[in-house]
Order: C-alpha cells, then sequence, then structure tokens
C-alpha cells in the first residue's frame, strides 16, 4: 500500500516537473510548479522529514509561487505571443545535432547519477548516533534544531548571510521610482479577509517558531509564514513597507547581528567561535531563533515586495482592469 | 526497494530532466524554473540516500532546510534580475541569434 503510493508520488512529482517545464502557457507552468511544491511537502513527510515537509510547504510552494505569479503577471499582458514554451527551433529547421546533444547529455548526467546512488561508499560514522548521543548537551530537545543552532550553526549564520546579500542586491536593482505604484489595490475582500487572516497567521508564526524547541518546527518555517502574513498585507493594499523604512532596513540585518553578537561574545569566555556554554544554550538558541524568524520574515517579504513595480500601463493585469 | 532510494532516484529523474530543459528552453523564467526544480532533485538526493537503510538523520534534512531557504532567495534575486532585464530590453530570452535580438532592442527601453 505504501509503496504504491510512493510509486505514483514520485511519477506525479516527475508529470509535475515536466508540465512546469513543457506547458504552452507560463501562468500553467507556475501552477504545476506549485502543485510540484506541494507534492514535495508529501515526499518530505514520506521521508520521515516534516520539518522539510512544513518548509517546503511555506516556502517552496507557497513563497516562491507568489514569486513567480507576480513575474509572470508582470510578462503577460505586454508579450502574450512570447509565452508557449519555446524551443531554439521554432522557427528554422533544427539542427540534428543540436536536438541529439541536449538527449544525450542529460542521459548522461542521469546515468552518473544512478551510478553515484547505486555505489554509493559507507558512511565512516553515523551521524544520527552522533546527533542522538550530543543532544543533552545542546540545550534544545528537537535534533534538526541542535544541528541548525548548534552542530553545525555556521552554516544558519552564513546562510542569514546569503539572504541579507540577496536582498541587499535587490534592494540596489530596485529602479528608482518615487511615485507610489500602481498595483495598490483596495480590494475590500482582500482588505477584510487579511484583516482577520494575519492575526491568526503570526500566531501560527510564533507558534511554529516555539514548537521548533521540542519538535518539528522552527525559524525558517516560522519565519515564512510572518513573510506570507506580510505579503497578505501588501496585496490587500496596506503600504506597510512605506509606513516604516528605516525600520524594516533595522529588522533586515537584525538576525544576522545578533547571531554574530551572540557567535563572537562567547569568545570573550575563552570559549571557540558559535559554541554556547551548556547552561544558557537552550535559551541562547531560542532567542537567535526569535531574531532568525524576525529578519526571515522580512527578507523573504522584502525579496517580494522590492520588485519593480509596473511600468507600463499595459505590463500588467492590474493595468489592464484600470483602464476598463 | 525502500522509499528513500526510491525518491533518491525520482530525485536523479528531476535533474536530469531540468537538465535537458536547461539545454533546450530559451525562455529565461523556463530556466529559473528548471534551476528550482534541479535544486528540488539534489535535495531529494541528498536526504534519500542518506537514509537508505539507515534511521533517519536530521544532519542532511537540517543541511536541506536551509538549502530550501536559500533557494528561494536565489530564486528571488534570479526573478529580480530577469524582471529587471525585461525591463530594459524587452526581451525575454538570452538568445545570440541576431533576429530576435535585433527585434527586441529596437522597441524602447520601457522606463
Amino acid at each position: 500500500m505504501n509503496l504504491a503510493f510512493d510509486v505514483l508520488l514520485g511519477i506525479a512529482l516527475l508529470l509535475c516537473a515536466a508540465g512546469v517545464f513543457y506547458s504552452r502557457d507560463l501562468f500553467r507552468a507556475v501552477v504545476m510548479f506549485i502543485a510540484f511544491g506541494l507534492l514535495l511537502a508529501l515526499v518530505w513527510v514520506r521521508l520521515d522529514a516534516p520539518d522539510l515537509a512544513l518548509a517546503e510547504a511555506a516556502i517552496g510552494a507557497g513563497l516562491t509561487g507568489v514569486l513567480m505569479i507576480d513575474a509572470v503577471a508582470h510578462l503577460s499582458a505586454k508579450n502574450a505571443h512570447h509565452q508557449g514554451a519555446q524551443f531554439d527551433q521554432t522557427g528554422a529547421r533544427p539542427q540534428l545535432w543540436s536536438r541529439i546533444l541536449p538527449v544525450f547529455s542529460a542521459v548522461i548526467i542521469f546515468i552518473l547519477l544512478l551510478g553515484a546512488i547505486w555505489w554509493r561508499p559507507d558512511a565512516p560514522v553515523s551521524l544520527p548516533d552522533l546527533v542522538a548521543e550530543s543532544l543533552p548537551e545542546s540545550g534544545v530537545e528537537h535534533p534538526i534544531t541542535a544541528v541548525l543552532l548548534n552542530f553545525r550553526s555556521y552554516d544558519t549564520l552564513l546562510e542569514i548571510a546569503v539572504l541579507l546579500v540577496a536582498v541587499v542586491v535587490a534592494m540596489a536593482l530596485k529602479p528608482d521610482t518615487s511615485e507610489p505604484e500602481a498595483g495598490n489595490s483596495k480590494d475590500p475582500i482582500l482588505h477584510g479577509l487579511s484583516a482577520r487572516l494575519v492575526p491568526p497567521m503570526l500566531v501560527v508564526g510564533v507558534y511554529i517558531l516555539w514548537a521548533g524547541s521540542y519538535m518539528p518546527g522552527g525559524a525558517f518555517q516560522g519565519g515564512a509564514i510572518l513573510a506570507a502574513a506580510l505579503v497578505f498585507l501588501k496585496l490587500a493594499g496596506f503600504g506597510i513597507e512605506r509606513l516604516a523604512d528605516s525600520l524594516l532596513r533595522i529588522g533586515l540585518a537584525l538576525g544576522f547581528i545578533v547571531f554574530l553578537t551572540v557567535a563572537t561574545s562567547v569568545m570573550i569566555g575563552g570559549r571557540p567561535f558559535l559554541t554556547y556554554p551548556e547552561s544558557v544554550a537552550g535559551e541562547l538558541i531560542f532567542f537567535i531563533e526569535a531574531m532568525l524568524t524576525f529578519s526571515i520574515g522580512l527578507i523573504l517579504f522584502s525579496l517580494f515586495s522590492q520588485a519593480p513595480p509596473p511600468v507600463a500601463p499595459t505590463s500588467s493585469l492590474q493595468g489592464e482592469q484600470d483602464e476598463r | 526497494m525502500s522509499a528513500n532510494l526510491w525518491f533518491a532516484l525520482v530525485g536523479a529523474g528531476l535533474i536530469a530532466l531540468a537538465a535537458f530543459t536547461f539545454f533546450v528552453q530559451t525562455h529565461l523564467l523556463r530556466r529559473i524554473f528548471a534551476f528550482n526544480i534541479m535544486g528540488s532533485g539534489v535535495f531529494l538526493i541528498m536526504v534519500g540516500m542518506a537514509q537508505h537503510l539507515r534511521q533517519t538523520d536530521p544532519v542532511p534534512q537540517a543541511l536541506v532546510l536551509t538549502g530550501i531557504v536559500v533557494a528561494v532567495s536565489a530564486t528571488a534575486l534570479a526573478l529580480l534580475i530577469f524582471r529587471r532585464f525585461y525591463a530594459l530590453s524587452a526581451a525575454v530570452t538570452l538568445t545570440q541569434d541576431n533576429d530576435t535580438l535585433g527585434d527586441s532592442y529596437e522597441q524602447e527601453p520601457r522606463q
């Protein structure tokens, strides 16, 4: 029974990916992408990784989907004839070579990967046992949070740095438009709905952050939900990012700065970089996680809100509606 | 065959499919999609292989969690750069083909 479900799930995943790549219409491709993300979340559940399922559903399917729909809507009205699946061979007859070579390379990649999976080396140490052994010293009870914020906190520190760099580049790329953007609709239904939805979303985000110390959940999933709430507010026409521009900039960097400060301040006590004193490890991890949640939410939201507003009146669906 | 091995194989299939798309599709948005799905395939292989015939392993899961968040920021950045490129050139591809490039650059920059 489970085997049949797994096989169907894997095939559906591959079909969704094919749909993303080769459906005629870009909007349909994005919808397939969101379906792909939700199926992948199910796969993570099957692989015994509920943390990844949470993150995939909130970030991979939800937030990436919003970003992609936004980008496609940006294109759609202006460039309708360009949307179909584009191959090199749409115009002239293709060279035989240019058709065979991609197939050949893809098959080679697949065979090499199969070989790598089949003849994999045995692991010299058992990581799960090591993690379980040192879990009591980490200050949290959930092994994944322990790995993320204690055993391998380097990764998380550099990750928040990567996010910060991405959002700084996004801000630098933003065209210098001073006029208020046209997409700020005051849809009453969306307005009312988001006014009721956002408070529960914030509560769920904080709960997931709190739950991360003893069960699946944590800073990334909580941050993604916070970002989703902010995206909701923006779509409903609350101009939040204009209300508090300087505050937003501080918030973006807060997670990284706090993490780095904690990481270096333990060196005063003679401990190595990024290790926590065992007695306060749990509290420190929760403090860092709370700051990270806040920053990740703001960063993911900013990556959405920094997108250049549609300039020409015909360049977005919104503009089309305004003209009528 | 365990579920872990099977999903690692599906991950390999996704990577190959995405690589093929990368070669044949010229539309930049499709390439961004392909990049994203290729990343998902890598994540599946990482977790699936680490857990095959062994117990649940929190280390690759934590690494993949980091990877998912970095992937979304990379995607967002790629989409922003694409939109900027589109706003400046009105083109959705990077083809070297002279006629398509010529067409797109003749249009007025949309600023």
